[in-house]
């Protein structure tokens, strides 16, 4: 005797078909295959697991009085957190598959709250997300697509801040000479400004909490995504294992955020800190070099997650150092940046 | 790598504006307090067998119960229309707690749902829950650790708490945690942010606002208009890393006659001087994590004041003030117990301190909306407080964020 | 420390199956909603008040009752705070003198500017006014809904026609005597409205004075154990509302099960012997209350949760009864004045008060209305939601548009 089977159907049209055994109801199934149907209180008060049975015969476990007008058991719904059924069955959902993801991109309004110049060629820019609606969601290392006003024109940008940060969301820009967002934010962008973004979007992100010691590796705007996660470990109180973060960039005009950095190594006492300089300048006293280099010995274990995010060529050598002192690829999380006209 | 000295910038003006915020940003995002701590929640004379207390801590309603010499600590909020429950919590059968609306029932040391008086057949039961804190009783207060339901291991009480001095120590005077102490005292609201009731406590300068007090006159004390800090030594540090972590002055001059603090008795431009007096031996403030003041030798030799402010919401704290003797008869525990009823308390918590809750209260408008930790223009005395906050940033177990029912805003 | 990164942030439970009803803070609009008690306003009296945020000033002349918003075009100063009347048909603002008409509320002069351009050019808004069973009601909605339904659709109906077993009064019916009162709550009106027919929340009454007067045999709670427990009433052009079947109907089914005793916590209801005969209670659109056979068999009562901001609600608290007599009526008057009012309203509806207030910390930011966790109680309160969402004529958005502070910076 096999278990009804019971295809549960989206309104985009894909279906996925679990199997349902008889103590179970179909929300517990669904649950159970790692389909993450919408529910709530799991106890038939609250309607958020409604579906539609378009065949099959399907049964709903309690007698209790349920959450569904007449109306709606004329038309064939059922909560799913209460159904079981007789034979092999069809259920319609009315949001689509694609909905269910907790990090599936939206579109949002946004504000300007701030904008500021960082130096010749880096842009500070602050949003406040329109989350009336709907909340925004990522993780730390994504990014959003951020619209130029008036054009049809996208440009993605990873996120400094952190989550619990939201409604307000930072960004560090590169300004391009004859770049769409750059001419954008040089001419016209104020305070109260109004755009369109769009995100979460990337693989480039942290998903668990590391096991080991966590390489951090940024040059120039690629500071962004790594910073989300330095603040994010931070904000879980992550102390279990050294932090090394690097930052480089070519010259010493082209330096930002060193107060920002010093700051967290006043109360991130597993943070290590290394700002580099590729070329010398008198003012400088600081390391010269690459941000790949001087990764010391006992940052690089068989635990250790690497991050890193900055032009290509720099991720390209960061990633074969890496590689060669024995850093599992699995565990070597890169994003390169690349300015948008490059872009074929 | 190089970690900075925590009390460094001891004699010279911190750094003013934004920026120097950005040294202990965790302390300036840690409005409505810091969690995964040991807080004082209520005495325990506050609290008999079979009765229910309640209290908030850093944003978060606690309903309290003794129950057969146990304690119990719970979410004073029913997971089913968010009402407090202390409004009117029924106990209908040990161990369990009704909430008065529609009558959901918790176990009083798990806070899952047990029953619904008219539904006891319900789903819900055994899949909701409320949470549970876990809770101490000892040294005459019953304490509660609030944080993350799923912080693991909970620290000892003492980790939150002053260390012992040694007895050895020439001004050597008791700690709340001491066997043979006698801890006697009283709470009251404050309408400040705890962090103002915090750096009002061990602040070198306020000591002015004291200097007209009745107990200065009644005892003569050498109460100074403010201490200067004259060496690199002013502050100690402790950041031990199970220990209790705090700030202290060093007041006294050392064993050798070094002096770390200058006392200042007058101010020659305004042709204004202190009440003078007999100076006081040993007296040493310091603070403690999450925000635990102890005062050696206050009022006098052998006697510590210990203040507690633990933050309510984000604009108000209760203030916690305690008398502590060494009294290991019980004819010791009586006498004191006699001259704190008779006079101390009175003489000490408001002749003295009264000056205190005034003084953290004005300060609470121009921090309110975070305006004053970059617009204070902070002067040498200082140099404590920014050391303290510095000390809080790297060493809280974590930082609160605003209660859910102000619907998910960002912190900062 | 937790498996993933997660935050504080919930997941989504996906699109709300009465999303309106969740968005209806200020209230719903294109609605009767009672304002004031017809002697609350005397020939050539103004008064005030607020439904669902908006700002209304009522006046009596000639008998008839018009509602205009209280709110000169001017410079928006409420015209309430001092209203003069110089001509009959006409309200004249304190401020500067525009003066509108009642009746159409178009601006008629200027005290200072009798040949201003702007006369004939500006108005403010009127509402449509009716009075019933001794309460002036208001028409709350967009200005160009045109004529408004009949109050009797903004009202429950009479469920049980004359004759039939637990017959009662309708507030409507000739010869059926109002009497009652109204206050202040400090609740959103839907906290106020899901607290009225709520089966689990009768426990805040088992204390009550009332109770143990009328030997009343208050259930711990009723708990639905069919699938019909409820009816909901969703005809066009009529009352639209939901009811809970606390009495068994002809065919003796019982749709909901009186709990009065608790077996794992060993509680029991009060104990009282007197069982109210035909006593049911339902809610109906826009927030109107019917509690049948109550507080004595024949009499219906009513309660009116009306919006008048999104955190503040007037509760209104009324009892009907049918007075074929000039003696009835009398009876029932000294009865209410000396008994009724206090006994009901105050010992018995005073908890009410206190437990909705004690829910709106829960629900102020909206958070509640994800957090909330329900049981098989409260299965006819979302069917109240659904209706709300799907047949309220409309949801009354926020007074102002958001705006934002204005600041300077480019780069």
């Amino acid at each position: 005797m096999t278990n009804p089977q019971v295809l549960i159907q989206f309104a985009d049209d894909t279906t996925h078909r679990i199997e349902v055994a008889p103590d179970q109801t179909v929300l517990q199934a669904a649950l159970d295959a790692g389909l993450q149907l919408f529910h709530q209180c799991k106890t038939g008060s609250c309607g958020s697991c409604v579906g539609t049975v378009e065949d099959g015969v399907v049964r709903m476990r309690s007698d209790t009085s349920i959450a569904l007008l007449p109306r709606e058991i004329e038309q064939r719904k059922v909560l799913t957190c209460l159904a079981q059924p007789e034979n092999n069955a069809r259920i319609r959902m009315d949001y689509g598959f694609n909905e269910l993801h907790r990090y599936r991109p939206q579109r949002f309004r946004a504000w300007v709250e701030d904008i500021h110049r960082l130096n010749d060629s880096v842009v500070e820019l602050t949003l406040e997300v329109d989350e009336a609606e709907r909340e925004a969601q990522f993780l730390p290392g994504m990014y959003y697509l951020l619209r130029v006003p008036n054009t049809d024109i996208w440009r993605p940008y990873s996120m400094c801040s952190i989550v619990e940060q939201l409604p307000s969301m930072r960004f560090l820009i590169r300004l391009l000479d004859d770049g769409a967002m750059s001419t954008y934010l040089k001419n016209e962008c104020s305070i109260d400004a109004e755009l369109e973004i769009d995100g979460p979007h990337g693989a480039f992100k942290l998903q668990q909490p590391p096991q080991g010691p966590v390489v951090l590796i940024a040059g120039g705007t690629g500071l962004a995504p790594v910073l989300s996660i330095l603040d994010t470990l931070a904000e879980m109180r992550w102390r279990a294992h050294p932090i090394h973060l690097h930052f480089g960039v070519n010259r010493l005009t082209e330096l930002f955020y060193l107060d920002e950095l010093a700051a967290r190594l006043e109360w991130l006492p597993n943070l290590n800190l290394r700002v580099t300089l590729v070329e010398p300048h008198s003012d400088w006293q600081g390391a010269l070099g690459y941000a790949t280099d001087g990764v010391p010995d006992e940052a690089l274990g068989p635990n250790t997650e690497a991050f890193l995010c900055g032009p290509p060529p720099m991720v390209d050598a960061a990633v074969t150092s890496l590689e060669a002192r024995g850093i599992p690829p699995a565990q070597i999380h890169f994003e390169s940046f690349l300015p948008a006209q490059e872009i074929k | 790598m190089s970690t900075p000295d925590p009390t460094q910038s001891k004699v010279t003006p911190p750094a003013q504006g934004a920026n120097a915020t950005k040294s202990y940003q965790p302390y300036v995002d840690a409005k409505w307090g810091l969690k995964n701590h040991w807080y004082p929640a209520l005495f325990s004379h506050e609290l008999e067998e079979g009765a229910f207390g309640s209290t908030k801590i850093c944003g978060e309603p606690i309903l309290l119960r003794r129950e057969n010499d146990q304690l119990y600590a719970l979410e004073d909020r029913c997971c089913h229309r968010g009402v407090p429950l202390s409004k009117k919590p029924y106990c209908f059968k040990e161990g369990m707690v009704t909430c008065w609306y529609h009558g959901y029932t918790y176990g009083l040391n798990d806070g899952e749902l047990k029953t619904i008086l008219a539904a006891p057949d319900d789903p819900l039961i055994g899949n909701a829950s409320i949470k549970t804190y876990p809770i101490v009783e000892k040294y005459s207060i019953i304490w509660v650790f609030v944080g993350d339901a799923d912080y693991a291991p909970i620290p000892p009480l003492e980790s939150d708490l002053p260390p012992q001095e040694s007895k050895d120590y020439a001004y050597y005077s008791p700690n709340l945690t001491d066997d043979d102490a006698i801890v006697l005292g009283i709470r009251r609201k404050g309408e400040s942010n705890w962090r103002l009731a915090v750096e009002n406590g061990f602040d070198p300068g306020h000591v002015l606002i004291h200097w007209k007090s009745p107990l200065v006159y009644a005892h003569d004390l050498a109460v100074p208009l403010g201490f200067k800090p004259t060496s690199d030594e002013a502050v100690k540090a402790f950041e031990d890393a199970d220990g209790p972590k705090g700030m202290m002055n060093m007041y006294p001059p050392d064993a050798d006659g070094h002096s770390n603090y200058e006392p200042i008795f007058e101010n020659t431009m305004l042709d204004v001087r202190a009440s003078g007096g007999t100076p006081a031996l040993g007296i040493r403030t310091s603070m403690w994590l999450p925000g635990v003041l102890k005062v050696e030798n206050f009022p006098f030799p052998g006697i510590t004041a210990h203040e507690m402010y633990v933050p309510i919401d984000d604009k108000s704290y209760e203030y916690w003030e305690l008398l502590v003797k060494t009294a290991p008869t019980e004819a010791e525990r009586e006498e004191f117990t006699d001259r704190y009823e008779n006079y101390l308390r009175d003489a000490v918590f408001h002749d003295f301190n009264d000056d205190d809750l005034w003084a953290r209260d004005s300060m609470q408008p121009f921090y309110e909306n975070d305006v004053g930790f970059a617009e204070e223009k902070l002067c040498a005395m200082d140099a404590v407080i920014v050391a303290w906050r510095k000390l809080v940033a790297r060493h809280a177990r974590g930082i609160q964020t605003p209660p859910m029912e102000l619907g998910l805003k960002r912190r900062r | 420390m937790n498996a993933s990164i997660s935050n504080n942030r919930p997941a989504a439970t996906g699109p709300s199956s009465y999303a309106p009803y969740i968005k209806a803070r200020w209230g719903l609009k294109n609605h009767w909603f009672p304002a004031l008690f017809s002697e609350e306003l005397k020939e050539g009296e103004f008064d005030a008040t607020t439904l669902c945020g908006e700002p209304i000033l009522l006046r009596r002349e000639a008998g008839q009752v018009h509602a205009l918003e209280d709110r000169c075009c001017h410079r928006g100063v409420a015209l309430s705070k001092k209203p003069y009347c110089f001509k009959e048909g006409t309200v004249t603002c304190w401020y500067h003198g525009y003066t509108y008409g009642l009746g159409d509320g178009e601006l008629k002069t200027i005290i200072g500017s009798p040949d201003d351009p702007l006369i004939g050019n500006a108005s403010i808004k009127t509402y449509p006014v009716t009075e019933a069973a001794g309460m002036i009601f208001v028409f709350v909605g967009d200005a160009d809904f045109g004529e408004p339904p009949p109050l009797a659709h903004d009202l429950p109906p009479q469920l049980r026609a004359a004759g039939e077993p637990h017959y009662c009064a309708h507030l409507l019916n000739p010869k059926t005597t109002v009497r009652g009162i109204r206050r202040q709550g400090a609740a959103n009106w839907r906290l106020a409205s899901e607290n009225g027919f709520d089966p689990g929340h009768v426990l805040v009454h088992q204390d009550s004075p009332w109770v143990y007067a009328q030997d009343w045999a208050l259930p711990l709670g009723f708990r639905p154990i069919t699938e019909h427990a409820t009816t909901t009433f969703v005809e066009s052009n009529a009352p639209r509302g939901i009811l809970n079947e606390y009495v068994p109907g002809s065919d003796g089914v019982a749709h909901y099960e009186p709990v009065m005793h608790n077996e794992l916590l060993d509680v029991s209801a009060f104990g009282g012997q007197n069982v109210p005969a035909g006593l049911r209670t339902s809610m109906w659109l826009p927030g109107v209350l019917l509690v049948e056979n109550a507080p004595y068999p024949g009499m219906s009562m009513y309660e009116m949760y009306v919006p008048i901001d999104d955190q503040t609600y007037q509760y209104w608290e009324l009892i009907a009864c049918e007075t074929p007599s000039p003696e009835d009526e009398a009876a029932f008057v000294d009865k209410y004045e000396n008994y009724l009012k206090k006994a009901m309203f105050n010992d018995f509806n005073d908890q009410d008060l206190v437990a909705r207030d004690a829910m709106q910390p829960f629900y102020a930011q909206d958070a509640g209305w994800s957090a909330e966790q329900l049981c098989s109680l409260d299965a006819v309160i979302i069917g109240w939601r659904k209706l709300v969402a799907g047949y309220a004529r409309g949801i009354q958005g926020p007074p102002k548009e958001r705006s934002r502070p204005r600041k300077t910076r480019t780069l």
